[in-house]
């Protein structure tokens, strides 16, 4: 059964095809997240609240007015954005595993310590775009997406994620050279 | 530091759903009711209060240029 038969059977309240909706679309939520700069608990947190929204209003989709995907990355994108713009609460950051990893004395082998070095600096550069930009940048990143879609998306014209793109690539690129150096 | 590079890192790595994330989605899919999406087409009860409305207001407009005209015959 295709999406767009799931999303209809999921306005009229089949859980199977929902299932089989979150299943289809969870890794390109989770990839989108993690390229916003959300760490995984607050991704998983966006991501829940994203899927609990397109089960609500699944009646509310129109095809025509883009694919499932875009519609659900749409969700997604407002939902990060909103989460972003929260204060972030003052209290203890909680310690997670890649910390630990950090933190223990264990050696890590060579290869795996360049990846986690190059994600912080990755992660480190994220930071210092707009939500926005990190937005577009990161919708550009899934597979099966046009610049239109991405446009639907980010909702600005097709020339304008075009160009925001360009010069999110490019801040970015500086960053990363800044921070090589 | 070039394009590909910047591919590479923005796609090195990426974030995935836990195991059980479909299985607690669908899980909270149960506890959680649905919208009821409001439809668009007027009842038969709101198609009666707009003709009731639109009769009486036709009536008061009659009503005006009748007067209206009694008054300038008057006149």
């Amino acid at each position: 059964m295709d999406c767009e038969a799931d999303i209809s059977a999921t306005a009229r309240g089949d859980h199977l095809a929902f299932g089989r909706i979150v299943l289809a679309h969870q890794d390109r939520v989770f990839a989108y997240l993690g390229r916003m700069g959300l760490d995984s608990a607050m991704a998983e947190d966006v991501a829940q609240e994203t899927f609990l929204r397109v089960w609500r209003h699944a009646g509310k989709y129109n095809s025509r007015l883009g694919g499932l995907t875009t519609w659900i990355l749409t969700i997604a994108r407002n939902q990060a954005l909103t989460r972003l713009s929260l204060p972030v609460p003052r209290t203890e950051t909680p310690v997670s595993d890649d910390t630990l990893e950090i933190a223990s004395d264990a050696p890590l082998p060579d290869e795996q310590l360049v990846t986690q070095q190059r994600q912080q600096q990755l992660q480190a550069a994220l930071a210092g775009l707009s939500a926005a930009d990190r937005s577009l940048l990161s919708s550009s990143y899934i597979d099966d997406l046009d610049l239109a879609a991405i446009a639907r998306i980010e909702g600005c014209s097709i020339g304008a994620a075009k160009v925001r793109l360009h010069r999110a690539r490019q801040r970015l690129k500086q960053i990363l050279e800044t921070d090589h150096e | 530091m070039n394009d590909d590079d910047i591919d590479a890192l923005l796609l090195g790595k990426p974030l995935g759903a836990p195991p059980d994330f479909t299985a607690r989605l669908t899980a909270l899919a149960h506890a959680t009711p649905q919208a009821q999406e409001r439809s668009r087409a007027l009842g038969p009860w709101q198609w009666a209060s707009l003709g009731a409305i639109a009769g009486l207001g036709a009536l008061q407009l009659c009503e005006f240029v009748f007067v209206a005209f009694v008054a300038a015959g008057a006149q």
